[in-house]
């Protein structure tokens, strides 16, 4: 009885109180405004820092790779010319798409609307896999609008908005869970976040057939994200014949740990 | 005067993980827990529980989960260790302490974050954890860089704290 009438319980009591008003000012979005300023301020700063580490970090990396750069390059140019190919006879698959869609009197599919945002921060916590953006209500955002790296490269969706900020929970964090297709063998499947490691392919029924390398898509099934966007290759199998659904590991396409600018399709 | 020294010291601390840490890939650690903990044994309960909401504030604006999981689990991490090195314990300080109280505030605001977003989750306000995961993976590195980093942040710490000794200020020391 002595403990509740002592200073320190009636300290801890206000800590907690306002605590609880932190909360529910959070759940309300009155701070909104205060977060802003300070994700601008503090992002502003760590730019400088991050970019001037960088540099030192990339020119140690290429001190110590210097010798792969020759090989790195001859394969980075054929693959370039196979990607050039692939380019050609995607657009020739384009246009037929287009002139059979309109002859069988199907809308098009008109292009994203698409608004850039800058990454301020990301979480540094390591619980989530959140980053915060420059643009909030103010630009129209809403939650559960799909975030893009490039035009065709999911990334993650927008779980939180201030005024002038939001958040935008990553594809590897295993809160989103993403209705997907295996592009060469249109097996189904759902993709979920594996902690910022990487992403899993998972519930791909076993007379579906899927290999490493194949490319990973949005299905569109769900509302939540359109049909297309790119989300990854799979890296490697993980089943057996013996088990109920196929799973594989999934590398996304985009490079989740140097994200810079994004794009909101609104 | 103090308190906004410490304001911008434990920002300042933000800033240099963000900006040095989390471009080399060094994402399991957490310099403001370290800072933390430090000052729950050596500064006293009033201005350790400054310290600590001030952190648990602003890592909250950092962190993508709801507001207050993090000032709640560095307060209970403070909490805990304030009673017992102080009430049970009740040792002069020294390096071995100092590593096990990292160490052990580490836990307790690992296992608070996970329990307090459970807390959460009934109200619709965090979306699931994986805490076999976190426990298995997570834990184990932040619980080494957290001890690795904890001289240079007790040099940090014992520099604001000089910084800051113009105003009158009980202070502990440590033997090391």
């Amino acid at each position: 009885m002595r403990f509740i009438y002592s200073k320190t319980f009636t300290k801890i009591f206000i800590v907690f109180v306002l605590i609880a008003l932190l909360i529910i000012s959070d759940a309300t979005g009155y701070i909104g405004w205060a977060k802003d300023g300070f994700f601008r301020g503090f992002s502003f700063v760590t730019s400088k820092l991050k970019a001037a580490t960088t540099s030192v970090k990339v020119t140690f990396s290429t001190l110590f790779t210097i010798r792969k750069l020759v090989s790195e390059n001859a394969k980075l140019s054929a693959e370039v010319d196979q990607l050039a190919f692939e380019n050609a006879r995607l657009k020739s698959a384009q246009n037929e798409n287009a002139a059979l869609r309109n002859a069988l009197n199907f809308s098009e599919q008109g292009p994203f609307n698409l608004l850039p945002v800058e990454a301020l921060t990301l979480d540094t916590t390591g619980f989530s896999q959140v980053v915060i953006v420059d643009k909030g209500k103010n630009h129209n955002i809403e939650i559960g609008q799909p975030v893009v790296v490039q035009p065709g490269i999911l990334v993650g969706k927008v779980t939180n908005v201030s005024e002038r900020s939001a958040e935008v929970l990553l594809i590897t964090d295993p809160g989103i869970v993403v209705n997907s297709e295996v592009v060469d063998s249109t097996a189904k499947g759902l993709i979920k976040g594996e902690h910022g490691l990487g992403l899993s392919l998972d519930l791909v029924t076993q007379n579906e057939l899927i290999k490493t390398g194949d490319a990973v898509i949005t299905s569109g099934l769900s509302e939540e994200f359109p049909r297309g966007l790119l989300i990854g290759r799979i890296s490697s199998i993980r089943s057996s014949s013996t088990d109920l659904f196929q799973k594989a590991f999934v590398t996304p396409a985009a490079d989740l740990r140097n994200i810079k600018f994004l794009f909101i399709i609104q | 005067m103090r308190n906004i020294i410490w304001f911008f010291a434990l920002i300042l601390l933000l800033v240099l993980q963000n900006g040095i840490l989390v471009p080399l890939h060094i994402i399991s650690v957490n310099l403001v827990l370290i800072v933390v903990a430090i000052a729950t044994l050596l500064s006293e309960f009033n201005q350790g529980l400054i310290i600590t909401l001030m952190g648990g504030l602003i890592t909250d604006f950092m962190s993508g989960l709801p507001d207050g999981v993090m000032t709640i689990s560095f307060l209970l991490a403070f909490l805990i260790l304030h009673f017992i090195l102080n009430e049970i314990l009740a040792r002069e300080a020294n390096r071995f302490i100092l590593g096990v109280a990292v160490l052990g505030s580490t836990l307790v605001y690992f296992f608070s974050v996970i329990f307090v977003s459970y807390i959460f989750s009934w109200f619709n306000l965090v979306t699931q954890i994986d805490f076999m995961y976190l426990l298995s993976s997570r834990l184990p590195l932040l619980l080494l860089w957290n001890l690795i980093f904890t001289y240079p942040i007790l040099m940090y710490y014992t520099w604001i704290q000089n910084l800051a000794s113009r105003l009158p200020i009980y202070e502990k020391s440590i033997r090391l």
